[in-house]
């Protein structure tokens, strides 16, 4: 008590300490994008992987030196849109329901609900895809499915995990369209179904592009839940939704602890993780573009 | 620190006086344009005009709160015991231990009335000793006309106290740091009539110790029994200023005529 | 007089057509959202009801992984409490300094919009990749090894994201006039934001930590290669020896948490490990939905302090 700091001292200690925080956490992501890049393009510039190969190859056999990374990269979209696909609708429609239809039991009763589903960790979705889905996905094709474990199961269990997502920033980008545009709607005397189809998703199409490409990205880097019950095979095109397959993620989970550091199979899955890194930075930007637009959109 | 007797021998010059004060937001838009003002001690000057015309603007430039906005940007002179402060330099956590504030809501913190009285002196080291917190609590809480409804509930979270009875704590929590210039942002508009004549009395009781004091205000009955002099803002502009009496019973300038007698506002 | 007729009777039709399309579409949307419900509860009772004989067990919660009469967790269940404590002393105190930085000093200008950028994408990446980079750069770079702090620095940047996103959220919250009032009597915003901000942000604050505890007790892909997926053998009965491997306490030595144990069990599956994998699982979903129900009541419990004190 009897001495204190001066406070423009304290303030400038206060702006040091909080800065150091935030500095070092940009510094730990910039060290992450240099080391993936780094790491990632000595196959194509020390290795010799040709790059077009290494993209669009369609064989992925690193005991003969064959990388191609297309039956991964396929397999990443097709879950990734796939799971979408499914999710979409289920979301955008209990969002709709929770916030135009009935407000008090969405707040009270169905967002804690949805909210559970966020806190299974991706490994009990793993397990119950393994076991269950994949078993049911074996049942219902029989001959077709041998082993149940394919594009298919992944996406299913995927679109579980994402629809949380989805369906709780749909439920923000609804409840934030001012009710003066549904008063007018219902004013001029339309049903709740005209007011909410052309009105309210009319005006939160912005926030709900934004919800559902954040659902992409959950599902395009979901890692151990697909690796479980997708079947782990990179050496060819995926043929079909029931043919066992991979993922750049389950490619990169099964890999890694196989490869020795330093080989070429070491960088090529490193090259797969920069692929995984620059799909993430560009949804980040699709994700920003759509927040510009909508901001001019709105003036 | 700064007591009132120092500010009254600063000979011939205002306590506290502006010249060309210009703000500007978002550093094209001009909220205030060149305003000139000056403030005595022991005096109660009430700024007035329709909302939206710089009033309140006006007044965060005197303690620098326009500084906490971004983009905000203060031009021109306000001088302050006879020193310009509109300088990066000034230190502004010295300045505002001297020019207190009263926001329009209440705004006790989340502490007991007792810490919210001593926060700000403990954080300054203005008080050392137990008796010293006592005797800061009482006087400040009696200058305030709060004393006697909180004198046996002091350790009790200041949330539970009515809205009146938060705005004058907010003015003891002020008064506390023994300031020479308070400034108040429309501190009545959210309160009862009973309470906002409670809050007038309080001001002119700290009047009459030889506190400066600003006023913003929309209420111009309030304005006319509170205040000494008053300045009539309009759009972005000062546009008379002068003792409360006159401004009232003959104004000059036809904008204020006309929001006098109720023509918009 | 015919034609005016005709066109009621147009108007009825659209009417009763935009009656029926408005009952429909409540209709499909109401059996859309009591399936989600039900695949929700059927989700959790399924892991729960399938797990339990296992979970239950007398010594599956206290036998370690190799015992030969009931093979338990022991190890697993403390490694992943250790992990998440490790992982929260690292990444409380820094998230709350970039949370405070963003909301109270940050100038507008381009170095904070970088730095925004940067939780951005962290926050979007894949958590292998988070791995990967965690068992280059500390484990092999930092010469870590791979290692309790190894993997809670993983999880860390898994975590920082999600924690400064909620501690900002709960700092804007708090009213601006709170704020302006310290600011306002000389105080710093580093007082101001200790003294009032933190304390009237706590409810919110404690319960963000909480529930992404509960997100970090699930991690697995980040943990594989930092923290190992190799069961641990520890010895609790010297647990101050810190650089031995076998001390519950040395975060230099390896770890394996629940989840990553259960990873390990399904993709190299030996003799019963299925049942093993379901009550591993069950147990996980357990300690989640406690800290999903802890984060509720805490938050509940400390703003309700807050405001009757």
């Amino acid at each position: 008590m009897a001495h204190l700091m001066p406070k423009r001292r304290l303030e400038n200690i206060g702006l040091s300490i909080t800065g150091l925080c935030v500095a070092l956490v940009a510094l730990v992501v910039v060290t992450l994008i240099f080391m993936v890049a780094q790491q990632g393009l000595t196959t194509f510039f020390v290795d010799g992987v040709n790059p077009i190969e290494f993209l669009f190859g369609q064989n992925w056999i690193p005991e003969q030196e064959r990388y191609g990374a297309l039956p991964m990269i396929v397999g990443s979209f097709s879950v990734t849109l796939l799971s979408t696909l499914f999710a979409l609708p289920i979301a955008i429609g209990s969002a709709i329901f929770v916030v135009e239809v009935a407000p008090g039991f969405g707040r009270r009763v169905f967002q804690p609900f949805i909210e559970l589903l966020v806190g299974i960790p991706s490994v009990v979705y793993g397990v119950l895809g393994l076991y269950v889905i994949n078993s049911l996905i074996k049942a219902i094709f029989g001959e077709a499915a041998p082993t149940g474990a394919g594009i298919l199961s992944g996406s299913i269990v995927l679109a579980i995990m994402i629809l949380p997502t989805i369906t709780t920033l749909s439920m923000d980008a609804l409840r934030a369209v001012p009710n003066q545009y549904r008063e007018g709607s219902y004013a001029l005397g339309c049903t709740r179904w005209q007011t909410t189809w052309h009105v309210v998703l009319k005006s939160a199409l912005p926030s709900l592009m934004t919800a559902v490409i954040l659902g992409m990205t959950r599902a395009f880097g979901e890692t151990l839940a697909v690796q479980m019950v997708i079947g782990g095979v990179e050496r060819s095109m995926p043929t079909g939704l029931l043919d066992p397959a991979s993922t750049l993620t389950a490619a990169l989970t099964a890999g890694l602890s196989n490869a020795t550091s330093g080989s070429v199979y070491y960088h090529a899955l490193w090259s797969l993780g920069l692929i995984l890194l620059v799909m993430s930075l560009v949804f980040i930007m699709i994700i920003h573009l759509i927040g510009r637009k909508g901001a001019k959109a709105n003036g | 620190m700064t007591d009132i007797t120092t500010s009254r021998t600063t000979s011939g010059r205002p306590l506290l006086f502006t010249r060309d004060v210009t703000v500007t937001y978002d550093l094209a838009h001009e909220a205030l344009h060149k305003t000139s003002l000056s403030f005595e001690a022991g005096q109660v000057t009430a700024l007035i005009g329709p909302s939206g015309c710089g009033k309140s603007t006006f007044l965060r430039c005197l303690n620098l709160m326009n500084r906490e906005i971004p983009k905000c940007s203060v031009g021109g002179e306000i001088h302050y015991h006879g020193h310009d402060i509109n300088t990066p330099k000034e230190n502004l956590f010295e300045l505002r231990k001297s020019i207190g504030m009263v926001f329009q809501q209440p705004t006790p913190f989340r502490k007991s009335i007792r810490e919210n009285i001593l926060f700000a002196p403990k954080k300054h080291g203005r008080v050392r000793t137990k008796a010293e917190e006592d005797e800061l609590v009482e006087t400040s809480l009696r200058q305030a006309a709060l004393w006697d409804e909180v004198k046996d509930k002091l350790r009790q979270s200041a949330h539970a106290l009515s809205g009146g009875q938060q705005q004058r704590l907010c003015i003891a929590r002020t008064l506390a740091m023994k300031p020479d210039v308070v400034l108040f942002d429309e501190p009545c508009s959210a309160l009862d009539p009973i309470s906002t004549f409670a809050i007038e009395e309080t001001i002119r009781d700290i009047a009459s110790t030889g506190i400066c004091e600003i006023i913003v205000t929309h209420n111009m009955e309030q304005a006319t029994r509170v205040s000494d002099r008053t300045a009539f803002f309009y759009v972005g502009d000062m546009v008379e200023t002068g003792p409360t009496q006159q401004i009232f019973s003959d104004p000059h300038d036809q904008r204020l005529i006309d929001y006098l007698t109720g023509r918009f506002g | 007089m015919a034609s005016e007729l005709s066109r009621t009777d147009l108007l009825d039709a659209h009417v009763r057509r935009i009656d029926r399309q408005d009952k429909i579409a409540t209709g499909v949307l109401t059996a859309i959202v009591g399936l989600v419900m039900l695949l929700v509860v059927a989700i959790i009772a399924y892991i729960l009801v399938r797990g339990a004989g296992r979970a239950l067990t007398p010594g599956f919660l206290t036998n370690p992984y190799n015992d030969d009469v009931v093979a338990g967790i022991v190890y697993q269940l403390w490694d992943s409490f250790y992990l998440l404590i490790v992982t929260l002393v690292i990444s409380v105190p820094i998230s709350l300094g970039a949370a405070i930085f963003l909301v109270e000093y940050a100038p507008d200008n381009w170095v904070t919009a970088a730095a925004k950028t940067a939780i951005e994408t962290l926050s979007s990446l894949p958590s292998i990749v988070v791995g990967m980079f965690g068992s280059l750069f500390f484990v092999v770079t930092l010469g870590w090894k791979i290692s309790i702090l190894a993997g809670a620095c993983a999880l860390t940047m898994f975590n920082i994201p999600i924690l400064v996103r909620t501690i900002q959220q709960a700092l804007e919250d708090v009213p601006r006039s709170q704020r302006d009032a310290a600011l306002a009597m000389g105080l710093t915003r580093w007082e101001t934001t200790i003294n009032v901000l933190l304390p009237a942000a706590m409810p919110a604050i404690v319960t963000g930590i909480v529930l992404s505890a509960g997100r970090v007790f699930g991690e697995a892909a980040a943990l594989i290669f930092t923290a190992g997926s190799a069961p641990a053998r520890l010895n609790f009965a010297n647990p101050f020896n810190f650089m031995s491997p076998t001390c519950p306490f040395n975060i230099f030595r390896p770890a394996c948490s629940l989840a990553v144990y259960i990873w390990r069990l399904t993709s190299e599956p030996t003799a019963g490990s299925t049942e093993i994998v379901w009550g591993t699982a069950t147990v996980l979903l357990v300690c989640v939905l406690l800290f999903n129900l802890l984060a509720r009541l805490l938050g509940k419990l400390l703003s309700r302090r807050l405001t009757a004190e």
